[in-house]
């Protein structure tokens, strides 16, 4: 889940942060776009604005033209009468023009008429603006000084002599315009140094900068005297230089209006494709955690094969381990038959040797004749045949051990007289060994098959007598303990390794030590089975070269009854 | 006369064996088993020896292999080996080590005779041509 939540963020992070960056791409390029568009319509529109205050200026001289050149005005401004001038050079260009003051000066620069707001001034006078208008004046008279005094040389026509000033009247930028009053055609004259001199005064007021503006198509220009940041601002210099204010307006941005008009549809184009991106993000997160499910599913299905092969694998190995070990099981059982085979040959051709022998001893012998002689080999003749009965036992009883189909008869008998009688047997066939008996601990009698412990005790005699073929001396002890008659039969002969210990009641098996003894090792497999089928317990002791000692115990009632006590 | 030692752990048949030597005009020595005989080979010096192979803590074939190795002046006394084993290995094994010839259990005593009696002829001839030259 961890690893799912890693995967989300990543995705929608990458695709976010790839969507924002062309959002941003897009709209730095639209500004960027914008901002050229809108200043390059800033400069049109400066552009414009100086054309048209250069129009409002020049205008100025242009419209003083009409009546400064004028044969009327050369012919009725020295004489009047006084209505007729002012009307004609003032007031009609107050109406007509918007030329604020007008200044006539006569030929001696004395002030002959002044119109100012439309109105004849009846006393001539300045108001403030004496230094502008005279200083305009005195050009225009240079001017025409230079023109009378100097004929021979190319002179401007009269009538294109004018000059015009931008100026500062009491802070009001104004435009200054002055003409000198000359004749339209060639009836009339006029003397050098005749000229009357008209000096337009017109204040760049709100009329003038609403004719700047719709030249400009720039309906909110005005005048302002300092610029406003954030407004655009053309300035308004005198012809000295000196700056008067400025012409402002509110700005036309194109670029910032398109902008403006497209700004909500790009957002919407943006959200639309940030809610695409987080549906593709989304599709690629499920994808993802599909992929990451499927390959930890298949990694965990590979896993699973991986351990079931490994335990098929330890499974069939473990199979195989089972197969060798039984295949080595049975072919030791099978060398184990073997060698029985050839010592159970070995162990009744013995005996059989010692009849044989005595039988043609006894055929032939010079001596055949004595009754001792006849009654010794007889003697031997009868050892061995009980030898041959006894490894005959034996091996019946090992077959009906091994087939299971072994059955103990109970019955009540004297295990002493048992004892007694089997050592008073080996005695008979082993001459060389003495039996030492201590058995008076034991009880009257025990409930047990009888022909079965006859054998048990028989072939544990008979073992010590034939491992211990230089140590004369058995003895065995027996004792009552816990309701179980234990006998022990220790020999001095040449014992066992302990690792033979373990293995030394499975059929067929013989010490090392027992090389070159004869015997077929099931003897003490069936004193085992015998005494487990009576729910007892045999047991050894033994060291090499000092001989060896095996413990029966046997339940003095039976087998059934240490169950029961077990039970109980 | 010659003194034939029979080796074997069972008593009654060393017992027989002896008296039928014994009957046959035989010196005889007894030993139980391959330890005692070679006690008995180095004390008394038999001429011929009978010797059983399986036998506790020193079977013929070792008795056998012994005197090869540590006493070569005895390897020229004849061992009949005596075997209740049937299989032919032993008795290979036994007459590579040196045995003269063998005899199975149980013995047939004429045939026992009959092959001490072909050892004597042996030895006497051999002491025979020793004396001669």
């Amino acid at each position: 889940m961890q690893q799912d939540n890693r995967i989300k963020s990543h995705v929608t992070f990458v695709l976010t942060l790839l969507t924002a960056l062309a959002a941003v791409l897009i709209a730095g390029f639209a500004w960027l776009a914008s901002t050229k568009v809108d200043d390059i319509a800033m400069e049109r529109q400066k552009d414009f604005v100086k054309q048209g205050l250069d129009e409002q200026v020049r205008a100025v001289a242009r419209e003083l033209e009409s009546v400064t050149t004028w044969d009327d005005a050369v012919l009725f401004a020295p004489t009047g009468p006084r209505e007729w001038v002012s009307y004609n050079l003032g007031i009609w260009m107050h109406q007509y023009f918007g030329h604020d003051r007008t200044y006539v000066f006569n030929p001696q620069d004395e002030l002959a008429y002044v119109v100012r707001d439309g109105k004849d001034i009846p006393v001539p006078t300045f108001l403030n603006d004496a230094e502008s208008v005279t200083a305009l004046r005195d050009a225009i008279r240079l001017v025409l000084r230079k023109r009378a005094s100097q004929e021979d040389v190319a002179q401007p026509e009269i009538a294109e002599i004018f000059e015009t000033k931008i100026v500062n009247i009491d802070g009001h930028p104004a435009v200054v315009s002055a003409r000198p009053i000359v004749p339209s055609s060639e009836k009339v004259s006029l003397a050098p140094g005749q000229e009357y001199v008209t000096v337009a005064v017109k204040f760049l007021d709100s009329a003038v900068v609403g004719e700047i503006g719709r030249y400009a198509r720039l309906d909110k220009l005005h005048y302002a005297s300092a610029s406003p940041p954030s407004l655009a601002a053309v300035p308004i210099v005198s012809t000295a230089g000196q700056p008067l204010g400025y012409l402002v307006w509110e700005p036309i941005r194109p670029g910032m209006m398109l902008i403006e008009q497209i700004a909500p549809a790009g957002l919407a184009g943006a959200v639309v494709a940030m809610g695409v991106v987080i549906f593709l993000g989304r599709g690629l997160h499920k994808t993802s955690v599909d992929l990451s499910e499927s390959r930890l599913a298949l990694m965990r299905h590979r896993d699973e094969l991986e351990e079931t092969v490994k335990l098929r694998t330890m499974e069939i190995e473990r199979q195989r381990e089972e197969l060798d070990r039984l295949l080595a099981q049975e072919r030791h059982v099978n060398a184990l038959q073997r060698q029985f085979v050839a010592m159970a040959s070995h162990e009744f051709r013995t005996p059989l040797a010692v009849i044989d022998a005595a039988a043609q001893r006894l055929s032939r012998a010079k001596a055949s004749s004595k009754p001792d002689y006849v009654a010794e080999k007889a003697a031997q003749i009868r050892s061995a045949v009980l030898r041959m009965v006894d490894l005959m036992e034996s091996i019946l009883s090992a077959g009906r051990l091994e087939t299971g189909k072994a059955e103990i008869k109970l019955e009540r008998f004297s295990l002493t007289d048992l004892i007694e009688s089997c050592c008073e047997r080996q005695a008979e066939i082993r001459k060389s060994h003495v039996f030492h008996r201590d058995l008076v601990k034991l009880p009257e009698t025990v409930l047990a098959d009888r022909a079965a412990i006859e054998q048990v005790i028989t072939n544990l005699l008979s073992n010590a007598t034939k491992y211990a073929p230089q140590a004369p001396d058995i003895h065995i002890t027996a004792w009552l303990q816990d309701r179980m008659a234990v006998v022990s039969i220790a020999d001095g002969g040449i014992g066992m390794d302990a690792e033979d210990l373990p293995k030394l009641f499975q059929p067929y098996y013989r010490a090392r030590s027992a090389s070159g003894i004869a015997g077929t090792g099931i003897g003490l497999n069936i004193v085992k089975q015998i005494i487990d089928l009576h729910g007892g317990s045999v047991s050894v002791e033994s060291s090499l070269g000092k001989g060896t000692t095996f413990t029966v115990a046997l339940p003095t009632d039976g087998p059934l009854a240490n169950l029961v006590k077990q039970a109980a | 006369m010659m003194t034939v030692l029979c080796i074997d752990d069972e008593a009654d048949i060393r017992q027989l064996i002896v008296e039928e030597l014994t009957d046959a005009g035989f010196k005889t020595l007894e030993a139980a088993n391959g330890q005692e005989g070679l006690e008995v080979i180095l004390s008394h010096w038999p001429d011929i020896v009978i010797c059983d192979i399986s036998m506790p803590i020193m079977d013929g074939q070792q008795l056998l292999a012994e005197i090869q190795v540590n006493h070569p002046e005895l390897s020229n006394i004849p061992f009949i080996l005596l075997t209740a084993l049937t299989d032919k290995e032993n008795v290979l094994t036994g007459l590579r080590a040196g045995a003269a010839d063998y005899l199975t259990k149980p013995i047939d005593f004429d045939l026992l005779l009959a092959k001490l009696a072909g050892c004597v002829t042996r030895i006497e001839n051999d002491r025979a041509v020793g004396r001669a030259l």
